[in-house]
């Protein structure tokens, strides 16, 4: 008489927890044997197995067919806490842990691995009448959270107008499909690290996005294909145990807004990369726009790269009327949340220490440096109006310049030492030859 | 023949409150003798069965992993766990502590500790079966003489016939 749905009918008619199907795995065969006596003496429904794997074949060939397991912790063939851990992931059934060794670290990790309870041997007949508490206790919580999940899906439903949502919260029979929200009791029983708190199944506990996680996230879209992605598939591409199906989805919404608001921002900036050719002369157009792919190429990469944030190119060029050309690799912006920018110009002082060592005499380096200040400042019109267009605040504005100039300031002097040192360099090799 | 009856009753109950006075059996075989019903008339006898059929095997491969060159210690501790989990199931409390003992010894690897272990484990495996068979042989004789075996609480109660 098995029923395919875990509803709070059972087979027999005398209700709930009459007939409660008991799957008890246990290498021993004696405490097995006393197992099925004590289980049947409660009016359970009892299957008996004496493997790990075995346990795993009945669950998965007959899914929705058992409502709590009881398992031995020392098995031959599988570690108690692997398969505790396998069921209660894989079926959500309640899973209880029996050994000969009581010790509290023993039970510390039953719990950790997800054990609702956690019986020493020997055990007596009403610990085990109690069991049926466990599978009650978790059609309450279930209940209770889609109950508050109800109000939020709606909303997000229209948002988003995915269709992630809708599979699993309102078909609590089937176990296909494995619904987020039965994962919640566990992942809060992960999460929380207070294991003595029995109210914390109902607290939502955050998951941190760290680099790791959100680089395999990343790396699971790129596997399945931006448009066909869903949380179930990122999930099992992703790996990791303790995440649910809920984490991934409000993680993948936030994404998609992250990329559109991107692809938003880069259409912006080749437009305005367009507009801003005309300024510059016909050579750098020329070298601009084949730069422009660039931009694109780094809008990718960013997606898959370590940061969050976006990663633009802006190429600037700059051409001495001496023929002395600075040529510089671009400057990376990054757009940071907070109004500070990092600019970095560190390639661009380089250039001019190469060309401090070529010259002879420091007179003729400082002619060159004027003209690079100047392209300096060329550089620096050129950020603002940039940002200014991008950005649309003026408050940055005001900070900006003053930073560069600061920068710019800091270089003039560092030039200017190293003529003093060139200087005495000089006078030095004068003194021993 | 009744008064047969009796007297054996009295004997068994005798037998087996000495069996928990010396800490041979504990309350777990009571529970054992609990769960045996009309539909199960012989549980306990199955249980002890297994128990012994188990147990011979486990000290089997214990004296062969002793008696090795280099002593797995992992594998003799695992085996002695099962032991312990094995006579705690029938209550055979004595067997339950000379494992206790044993494991400390397995845990120092202490070979010479552990052999003296594994002697008094079977000494008391070997005790707890003769006496469970001793015990078991009394009841078929009251059962067959047309009595009820005792099963509540550690000090049986003789059932008297009524006359």
């Amino acid at each position: 008489m098995m029923e395919s749905s875990k509803g709070f009918s059972s087979p027999r008619s005398n209700g709930f927890p009459t007939g409660l199907r008991v799957l008890a795995v246990d290498d021993d065969s004696t405490w097995l044997k006393i197992l099925e006596k004590m289980l049947k003496k409660c009016s359970y429904e009892v299957t008996t197995c004496g493997l790990a794997r075995d346990a795993l074949k009945l669950l998965r060939e007959r899914k929705g067919g058992y409502d709590i397991v009881i398992s031995d912790v020392n098995m031959p063939d599988m570690d108690g806490f692997k398969l505790l851990e396998l069921v209660s992931l894989e079926m959500d059934l309640p899973v209880i842990m029996m050994s000969v060794d009581g010790e509290t670290s023993r039970v510390k990790k039953g719990v950790q691995h997800g054990a609702c309870d956690y019986l020493p041997k020997p055990m007596r007949m009403k610990e085990l009448r109690n069991i049926w508490q466990h599978v009650f206790r978790k059609r309450v919580h279930e209940i209770r959270d889609i109950e508050s999940h109800e109000g939020l899906e709606d909303l997000q439903v229209t948002k988003s107008g995915y269709d992630w949502l809708d599979d699993g919260h309102f078909y609590r029979g089937e176990d296909t499909s494995t619904p987020g929200k039965k994962r919640k009791d566990l992942e809060n029983k992960h999460d929380e690290k207070d294991l003595t708190d029995p109210s914390s199944s109902t607290k939502k506990a955050r998951v941190v996005w760290s680099v790791d996680l959100h680089q395999k996230f990343v790396r699971a879209v790129n596997q399945i294909g931006y448009d066909e992605v869903g949380p179930e598939k990122i999930l099992d591409l992703m790996n990791v145990p303790w995440l649910t199906r809920e984490n991934v989805a409000s993680h993948l919404q936030k994404y998609r807004l992250y990329l559109s608001r991107l692809q938003k921002e880069n259409d912006l900036r080749i437009s305005y990369g367009g507009m801003k050719h005309s300024d510059l002369n016909p050579q750098d157009a020329a070298r601009a726009s084949s730069h422009q792919n660039s931009i694109n190429f780094q809008q990718n990469d960013a997606t898959t790269g370590n940061s969050k944030f976006a990663g633009n190119n802006l190429l600037i060029q700059n051409l001495d009327s001496r023929g002395n050309e600075f040529h510089t690799r671009g400057t990376i912006i990054t757009e940071t949340s907070g109004p500070g920018i990092s600019l970095s110009l560190s390639t661009l002082e380089q250039e001019m220490d190469f060309t401090a060592f070529d010259s002879i005499t420091p007179r003729s380096y400082s002619r060159r440096e004027i003209p690079g200040i100047q392209n300096l400042r060329r550089i620096i019109n050129h950020i603002n109006g940039f940002r200014s267009i991008t950005m649309g605040s003026n408050v940055q504005d005001q900070n900006l310049p003053r930073i560069i100039e600061l920068l710019l300031a800091i270089i003039r002097w560092l030039t200017l030492f190293f003529q003093l040192f060139l200087f005495l360099a000089f006078f030095l090799s004068l003194f021993f030859f | 023949m009744d008064v047969g009856l009796m007297q054996m009753q009295r004997r068994l109950a005798e037998y087996t409150s000495a069996l928990f006075k010396e800490g041979i059996l504990d309350s777990q075989y009571v529970q054992l003798q609990e769960l045996q019903d009309e539909s199960n008339p012989d549980f306990v006898v199955e249980v002890v069965s297994l128990f012994f059929t188990d147990s011979e095997k486990l000290l089997n491969d214990l004296s062969r992993d002793l008696a090795q060159q280099n002593v797995d210690f992992k594998r003799v501790d695992a085996h002695v766990h099962q032991l312990k989990g094995s006579s705690s199931s029938i209550g055979a409390e004595r067997v339950k502590n000379a494992c206790i003992v044993f494991r400390n010894f397995c845990q120092e690897k202490n070979i010479p500790g552990c052999l003296r272990c594994l002697q008094q484990i079977k000494q008391e495996f070997l005790l707890v079966k003769s006496k469970l068979e001793t015990l078991f042989k009394l009841e078929q004789q009251v059962v067959a003489a047309g009595g009820s075996i005792p099963t509540s609480g550690s000090l049986p109660t003789v059932q008297q016939p009524i006359l």
